[in-house]
């Protein structure tokens, strides 16, 4: 007990960070960030040495992160913002932001975006980890994570580009 | 052209998040391709917008949570699941022991053995008392 102590110790402030921006609030990120090592704990025996402990709990962080994101997405009563972003991308506009500067509506943008292209941008894009490392946190492939990351940037610009045109403009 | 720009996607977005130069090869088609040029535009606006608002709060220490959870939440059910499997053991190797430590009908037992001869003498005598009676009766 007192060696997994120090081992969240050592990894709380990462798992932290990670579960920050992927979920966007701290009381998520907190959540999740208990979670994880809870779920740690529970299946140490599972653990292969071959690879990196860190790199196991930010798997663990970014599987508790999209299921967490999901179900909060599923439960919400509120018309999904990513069906009104998707609308108003259609229909020219961007009536679900508010129209502040653009960290704010990067950030909503981003907040909408699916679960799994968000934790895939947070940690390519955000945490500029390579793609070797991004394929064994989302246990995929390299090439896999490769094309997602196409997907994910290509959503992003999609339905960034309307705001940036009219701030352009 | 598609594939030429999908090539260079990955060059773009690095550009935008680290500053790094691009390629010669990349610059040169950027300059030629539109939907390039507007992806490094983005990219860079975007990437900014994300980079520079990614301050982290101060990370909330959860080392006594996660440990208060993990300690007696997780022992007890351990503990508790190794009793009750040692109990199922101990029933099963109790139930194993009578069934194979029940006497067998078919050998004979000492016990049965003697019974068995108790029996056999009583009949020879029931038999022997007969045919005094027998033997009397025709003497008279």
């Amino acid at each position: 007990l007192e060696a997994f102590d120090e081992l969240v110790s050592a990894h709380q402030a990462r798992v932290y960070a990670l579960a920050y921006r992927i979920m966007g609030n701290p009381e998520d990120a907190s959540d999740v960030q208990q979670e994880t090592f809870v779920r740690a704990w529970r299946s140490l025996g599972k653990f292969r040495k071959d690879a990196e402990f860190s790199t196991w709990l930010h798997r663990i962080t970014v599987n508790l992160c999209i299921s967490m994101k999901r179900r909060k997405d599923y439960q919400s009563t509120e018309p999904l913002c990513e069906d009104r972003l998707s609308a108003s991308v259609d229909s020219g506009g961007i009536a679900c932001l508010e129209k502040t500067d653009v960290a704010t509506t990067v950030r909503k943008v981003m907040a909408a975006l699916p679960a799994h292209y968000r934790a895939l941008l947070v940690l390519r894009e955000v945490e500029g980890r390579c793609f070797e490392e991004v394929a064994r946190i989302l246990g995929c492939s390299e090439q896999s994570a490769r094309s997602r990351a196409c997907k994910a940037r290509k959503l992003l610009r999609e339905r960034i580009r309307p705001y940036l045109e009219e701030e352009m403009q | 052209v598609r594939s030429r720009c999908y090539a260079f996607e990955e060059a773009i977005w690095e550009h935008a998040r680290t500053g790094t130069e691009l390629s010669a090869d990349a610059m040169d088609h950027i300059h030629n391709c539109d939907r390039c040029a507007l992806a490094v535009r983005e990219a860079r606006r975007v990437l900014g917008a994300i980079l520079d608002t990614d301050c982290v709060p101060p990370t909330p220490d959860c080392r006594q949570a996660v440990m208060a959870r993990i300690s007696p939440a997780e022992r007890r059910p351990r503990l508790a699941w190794s009793y009750a499997f040692a109990g199922v053991a101990l029933a099963a190797v109790a139930v194993g022991g009578v069934v194979t430590m029940r006497p067998d009908p078919t050998i004979p037992t000492k016990q049965r053995v003697a019974r068995d001869a108790g029996n056999a003498g009583r009949a020879s005598r029931v038999g022997s008392v007969a045919s005094v009676r027998e033997a009397a009766g025709r003497a008279a």
